[in-house]
């Protein structure tokens, strides 16, 4: 009798595990999409000009804002400083955040990312960070370089001249 | 599990029930009785002023588990607490290769006390990729208490405590003695520990060297993905995960009639590599080859562990009166290239490249007087301090200098209606100061004033032989730590910006436990149900502002969320056929947090555990799947885990040549080579995979 009582507490603790780990979260845990169309990995920036930037981002529910980051990648992940001033010139340093709340999917497009023409020439991270309403992070890292010999992207870049932000909602 | 702990420690070696039974008996009143479980404390009727001569109560009712020195040989992994993740209730949260801290019901880092010689081990609890700074070999065996144990062990126990307990002092006079060696094949790791004890008269001795090197870790992919970079891990070996491990101890006790002494002085020390793929962003440069898979490369850490405890206890025939003393420093580095956030940083003049540098000194006393006036009552009452000072180095910057100092003062008392019935009941008082320093101009001084009470009542029905039921409910409280309170900057470890809130008030829940378990026939069953709110519980939860720190995304701030846990654990074991015997155990846990609507970090995924094991006097061995449900209940930036099978196999087998005994011990790990991702490891984020096939392999030598 005692024993009739052991076999079926079995499959009943079995089903507790089983019935219990099924439900998801009540909350928005999905991370926005950031889709980076310009610069693309390895590009070649040109030292002195404007930077084509473009993307998409969209989310389940509801966009919070995104920022672009960039800075010298000149040694591994070293940000060191020390070793380029002496040139005279200055590590380009870039950081900004737009908003993008009140939005479920976003076009960006813009130029305001400009590379002085005394930054100094070498490999850069550019980060791309985008959150969404609830907190969600996700990240794009791209390796670029910055060069006096690059081509600048025309095609773009006057097309678009006074509009710096372009938002399409779908 | 924690239904005849002693029990099981001694049915390794004996099959025979009632032997073992007088055996857990003399067990309790040699070695400190603890009065909680149902079968020994019906034994203890006997000889209950005897009983006196514990060290510690442990609150009734509470579920406890006692893990035995050989349990955690034949589990032993990477660490200790790869061992007593086999526990049901209890996790490792693994910290990248090698390391792994304690986790139980779902609660970790401060808010688990790890304890050795009746003293709290400080570390730098609070961050994730830190380990615990103790010789596994030395561990004889250990105590997991499951929920709230600030009671007994001040504020930090509020998950849960995790004692390693003293050797016994050996009956008769010898020399003994216990070389060991252990090879896996993971990491192409060797450990060596040598240990000798001498007994004459009143005096015992024991002294353990124990040093362990490994190699970069082998896992079964060639590459993982990271910031939506593909990158590659060569020859299957993450690169610069290489360290070593070396630890010293010496014991020595006396004792003399109703006084016994213990003073203990350890010091480990370790030097390890981090991850190059999950330090700073990752680059393919940094993963490439160059350099042994034995050399430790920047980035690495270098920990170092002193300690000093003392414990003299002076038992008359009702009263028992005990001291404990500790001193500890903890000493951390962690060596990077120079590199900052803040650009117009330079690097120091005297060691660039070290990032951060911790030394953590911590004096701790406990004055203890337990008093049996009559075989029903027990009372105890105690004091206890803590005293801390923090000090930082380094270009980087995590957590300020600090002063952090707390004083608790306990009752507790047992009463047994009768030799079925046991009611618990004790409550404790604490008072805690923390003084953080300025730092530069984002950090501010911040001077709190914390003071708190916990306190629990439980009680142990036995309705019939072979069945126990127990209750508890208890409160529980934590002092907010240092990085709650002022943090501010970005962990290469963690890659985020976490902030503090120098105005958190100090954490506090309630928890209510029950446990069934009946032991009947042949079989051994155990339910164990807990639900536990906190009202207050601070945790980390994403801004939404974007950190002005190159690097670090948004920022991540401590804020005061109250917290619900649920879950339990069921174990279920029985004999097959003669000598083969079959374990089912498993566990959940839910966690939801109430400010973000999610679950809380590292939530544990429901496991099970199904195995078979065979044992005689001399063989022992075991086969087990591991199952693993899938975690999708998550938290912000955390991402889902696929669930899993893994398939461990084992055995051990004893040699003996009259007083020596040798031991060899295997154990197999994820037989069949599956590629899987841990929920609970920190380097889950990068989508790391985690270790391959293993293979451990011990002998032990003891004379």
């Amino acid at each position: 009798m005692k024993k009739s009582f052991v076999f079926y507490m079995i499959p009943l603790s079995l089903c507790l595990f089983f019935s219990a780990c099924s439900d998801d979260n009540d909350a928005d845990t999905v991370k926005p999409v950031i889709s980076l169309h310009e610069p693309e990995d390895g590009d070649e920036l040109r030292i002195g000009s404007d930077v084509h930037f473009e993307a998409d981002f969209s989310d389940n529910e509801m966009l919070g804002s995104y920022m672009v980051e960039i800075h010298n990648n000149f040694d591994g992940h070293d940000h060191k400083v020390a070793a380029t001033r002496a040139e005279g010139s200055e590590p380009f340093f870039f950081k900004k955040s737009y908003d993008l709340s009140g939005q479920r999917n976003a076009h960006v497009h813009h130029h305001d990312i400009v590379i002085p023409a005394n930054a100094t020439p070498g490999n850069y991270h550019l980060m791309i960070y985008c959150t969404d309403a609830a907190g969600n992070q996700s990240l794009v890292a791209r390796s670029i370089v910055l060069s006096h010999e690059a081509e600048h992207h025309h095609e773009h870049g006057e097309e678009h001249d006074d509009e710096h932000h372009d938002h399409h909602e779908d | 599990m924690w239904l005849f702990p002693e029990i099981l420690v001694f049915t390794m070696f004996m099959q025979n029930c009632l032997r073992s039974l007088l055996l857990a008996c003399c067990f309790v009143v040699t070695l400190c009785a603890q009065a909680n479980d149902s079968l020994k404390t019906i034994r203890l009727r006997d000889v209950s002023v005897r009983s006196v001569v514990a060290l510690r109560t442990q609150p009734v009712g509470q579920p406890s588990v006692r893990v035995s020195a050989e349990e955690l040989r034949l589990n032993m992994g990477h660490s200790l607490m790869d061992a007593l993740s086999h526990t049901e209730g209890v996790q490792a949260i693994d910290i990248g290769v090698g390391f792994s801290k304690p986790m139980i019901r779902g609660l970790g880092f401060q808010r688990i006390a790890v304890t050795e010689n009746g003293v709290r081990q400080e570390g730098q609890q609070w961050g994730a990729d830190h380990g615990l700074e103790i010789d596994a070999f030395h561990v004889d065996s250990v105590r997991v208490v499951k929920g709230p144990a600030s009671v007994l062990y001040g504020s930090d126990a509020m998950g849960g405590a995790i004692e390693i307990l003293p050797p016994r002092f050996p009956r008769r006079d010898s020399i003994s003695g216990e070389v060991l060696l252990a090879h896996e094949r993971v990491s192409s790791g060797l450990s060596g520990s040598v240990m000798l004890q001498m007994k004459r008269g009143r005096v015992f001795a024991r002294m353990r060297y124990t040093e362990r090197h490994w190699a970069d870790y082998r896992v079964p992919a060639d590459s993982f993905t990271y910031l939506s970079m593909r990158l590659p891990i060569l020859q299957r070996r993450l690169k610069n995960t290489t360290g070593m491990e070396r630890s010293a101890n010496v014991l020595l006790a006396y004792r003399h009639g109703g006084f016994q002494s213990r003073v203990n002085l350890s010091d480990s020390y370790q030097k390890s590599g981090f991850f190059s793929g999950a330090h700073g962003v990752p680059s393919v440069a940094n993963l490439q080859g160059g350099g042994s898979r034995w050399d430790v490369e920047l980035p690495y850490s270098v920990v170092n562990h002193l300690k000093v405890t003392s414990t003299s206890t002076w038992t008359t025939r009702l009263l028992q009166t005990s001291l404990t003393l500790g001193y500890q420093v903890n000493h951390r580095e962690e060596w990077s290239r120079f590199h900052t956030h803040n650009l117009e940083q330079t690097p120091p003049e005297t060691d660039p490249d070290k990032e951060l540098m911790f030394h953590l000194q911590t004096a701790s006393g406990q004055l203890q007087v337990r008093l049996a006036p009559s075989a029903s009552w027990q009372h105890c009452w105690g004091v206890s301090a803590v005293m801390q000072h923090n000090g930082i180095g380094g270009y980087g910057f995590l957590i300020p200098a600090y002063r952090r100092d707390e004083w608790g003062a306990f009752y507790l008392a047992n009463y047994r209606r009768s030799s079925s019935l046991l009611f618990n009941a004790s409550v404790r008082y604490d008072m805690g100061h923390i003084h953080t320093r300025a730092h530069g101009e984002y950090v501010h001084e911040v001077n709190r004033r914390f003071h708190d009470y916990s306190m629990a009542l439980g009680v142990e029905y036995m309705p019939a032989e072979g069945h126990q039921l127990r209750g508890s409910i208890g409160r529980a409280f934590r002092l907010p730590s240092a990085n709650e309170l002022t943090s501010n900057g970005v962990h290469h470890g963690a890659f985020r910006h976490e902030l503090g809130d120098s105005h958190l008030v100090s954490e506090q829940g309630w928890q209510l436990d029950l446990a069934y378990t009946m032991r009947l026939a042949g079989w051994e069953v155990s339910l164990s149900p807990f639900c536990s709110y906190y009202p207050h519980f601070i945790s980390l939860h994403p801004t939404g502002r974007w950190s002005s720190l190159p690097d670090a995304g948004q920022v991540y701030q401590y804020v005061d969320a109250a917290t619900t846990l649920a879950g339990g654990e069921v174990r279920v074991k029985t004999r097959l056929l003669g000598r083969l015997n079959y374990t089912l155990s498993g566990e959940y846990v839910y966690t939801y947090d109430h400010h973000s609507h999610t679950a809380t970090p590292f939530s544990p995924p429901a496991t099970m555990r199904n195995t078979i094991s065979w044992e005689d006097s001399r063989w022992q061995c075991f086969v087990e799947c591991q199952s693993v449900a899938a975690q999708r209940r998550v938290c912000h930036n955390e991402d889902a885990t696929p669930g899993y099978n893994l398939f461990h196999a084992g055995g051990s087998v004893d040699f003996r040549l009259r007083e020596n005994r040798l031991s060899l011990i295997i154990h197999a790990r994820n037989l069949f080579n599956t590629s899987y991702l841990n929920h609970l490891n920190f380097y889950r984020k990068i989508d790391l995979p985690e270790a391959g096939a293993d293979i451990q392999t011990t002998i032990r030598f003891t004379f």
